[in-house]
């Protein structure tokens, strides 16, 4: 057998091969990208036919961690401090307060709510107004962390209601205590979040996306502890004026719907 | 009597114990070559390992079985119907090598003694271990549906538990595994859940020192701060308070835990 024709003969097959090989390779991160492309190009479509149109944040973070924190038991001792109401405990971890000073709405809307939250409420300036119902005649507030409020978590929310006369009657509050940061994770970017929804039709037609913000919605109840996931709110102006909100989990992109309006029992207890 | 969890959760487990002069396995759901790098990292080899015990046959628990047994010589324990199951997933393991560990029962190596029990899984014939040296205790519980009185009977008063802390019940009916699926992990032949392994819990750990490790933690539908904070008080609403005598421990699905001493 002639060695040297056969080594030739082997040299040439494996450089065609690799050449072949590489062309290959090439051709399948050129599709990877045509695909990356396609995709982002029919999301994009979809939003111009649909007339949608979004903003997005300045700046926004990569990842973030799921957050635990316990449900404050409301003491007597916890309350002294607070002036100009009269405070009720109504079950360990609701408070109801009745107002005896004379504050009129008109006032307290002037900044949100923020002077009258930081003088009555107990930890008020943890809250953060997030919807006002006239008709109601209540104002609902989110407590935060890190400055990001805890969507419709009945654990973390104040209610004040005001009269016929426009004055602040009363408010209820509960409260989270020694929140913890743990298991931080990547989140879906806000044009990934506009995305999957406008995939899943949930955008309507000639609607406006106004803002996408980050906060934290309820993952698990645990005995003591609650644990709250990362989670999108991305608020939509329809185009007959109306507002809607979604909430996305930031990690998985998963659409949150809350259980709004479960009452709660509670249990009177008078503390003054 | 040492051990070190090399590896635990839906992607491969793999226990190592060991005392003076031997050491064993409990599973190997890695490939062989992670066995041996999990191994490395606590500064141990295949070269001490006289068996491996195998639980069930499903993948997570046998994937590096057969290349450890063909290239190590080391033999394999496994009870009759989970051998059956494992032909043909393993490769050829030379007869020598192959060993019955019936159901229920104690074999002794050296001065260990191990005595297997059976678990609700869906695998063939599922069983766990417990290790025995001295008057020391090592019990390892997971791939369990649920725990029932027989196993905590045989599990009870262990100083150290290897248990399944599977998955959060809210986070899995709220994640997006299929219907089936949930179904199956939340059944009896399913997972143990977080919550459901604390109240086992409560019911066979004694009066003193005692290590917990939380393991195949699930990683869709749990968390390792989340499985503690679950144990924990549920636990505590069993009167029990974790840190005072007993101590919860994580696990990993890519990191070894150290050598513990039981």
């Amino acid at each position: 057998m002639d060695w040297s024709k056969t080594k030739t003969i082997f040299i040439i097959v494996f450089s065609i091969l690799n050449v072949l090989l590489y062309s290959l390779y090439l051709n399948r991160n050129d599709n990877i990208e045509n695909l990356e492309v396609m995709a982002k190009t029919s999301m994009e479509d979809i939003l111009k036919q649909e007339n949608i149109t979004y903003k997005l944040p300045p700046f926004v973070d990569k990842e973030a961690s799921f957050v635990s924190a316990d449900v404050v038991d409301f003491n007597k001792e916890s309350l002294k401090d607070l002036k100009g109401q009269k405070t009720y405990i109504m079950s360990d971890n609701l408070l109801r307060s009745t107002l005896t000073d004379k504050i009129t709405l008109e006032e307290v809307k002037k900044d949100d709510f923020k002077s009258f939250l930081s003088q009555y409420v107990l930890n008020g300036t943890e809250y953060v107004l997030w919807n006002m119902d006239e008709e109601q005649k209540k104002a609902f507030f989110f407590q935060q962390f890190d400055g990001r409020p805890i969507y419709h978590s009945p654990s973390a929310m104040l209610v004040v209601s005001w009269n016929e006369d426009e004055k602040i009657q009363s408010y209820e509050q509960r409260m989270l205590q020694d929140f913890a940061n743990f298991n931080k994770k990547n989140l879906l970017s806000p044009l990934e979040i506009i995305g999957s929804l406008a995939s899943r039709g949930l955008l309507k037609q000639d609607s406006e996306v106004t803002s996408v913000k980050m906060g934290y919605s309820t993952l698990v109840r645990l005995t003591e502890t609650q644990v709250f996931a990362p989670t999108w709110d991305v608020q939509v102006k329809l185009k007959n004026g109306e507002k809607e909100h979604h909430f996305l989990s930031a990690n998985e992109g998963k659409v949150i719907e809350f259980e709004l309006d479960k009452d709660t029992e509670e249990d009177e207890e008078q503390s003054e | 009597m040492r051990f070190s969890i090399l590896a635990s959760g839906s992607t491969g487990n793999s226990i190592y114990i060991e005392n003076e002069s031997e050491a064993y396995l409990v599973d190997a759901g890695l490939t062989a070559k992670r066995i041996e790098a999990q191994l490395a990292k606590i500064g141990r080899s295949m070269k001490n390992v006289k068996a491996i015990f195998v639980t069930h046959e499903h993948s997570d628990h046998i994937k590096g079985v057969g290349v450890l047994a063909r290239k190590h010589g080391v033999p394999i324990y496994a009870n009759q119907k989970t051998w059956q199951a494992m032909d043909g997933l393993v490769g050829d393991i030379a007869l020598e090598q192959r060993f019955q560990f019936d159901m229920e029962t104690v074999q002794s190596f050296g001065s260990i003694s191990i005595e297997s029990f059976a678990v609700s899984h869906d695998s063939v014939d599922p069983m766990f271990y417990v290790f025995h040296e001295e008057n020391r205790k090592l019990a390892i519980i997971t791939d369990t549906g649920y725990v029932s009185d027989r196993m905590k009977g045989i599990i009870k008063s262990a100083d150290s538990f290897v248990f399944e802390s599977n998955h959060d019940v809210g986070m899995l009916q709220m994640g997006r595994y299929p219907w089936s699926i949930k179904r199956r992990i939340l059944s009896d032949v399913g997972h143990v859940s977080n919550e459901d392994a604390a109240i086992a819990m409560s019911d066979v750990i004694e009066q003193k020192e005692t290590q917990i490790y939380l393991s195949h933690l699930s990683r869709d539908n749990n968390m390792k701060d989340l499985a503690r904070m679950s144990v924990e008080q549920t636990l505590q609403t069993c009167g029990i308070t974790a840190g005072e005598f007993v101590h919860l421990h994580d696990t990993d699905a890519e990191e070894p835990t150290e050598l513990i001493t039981v």
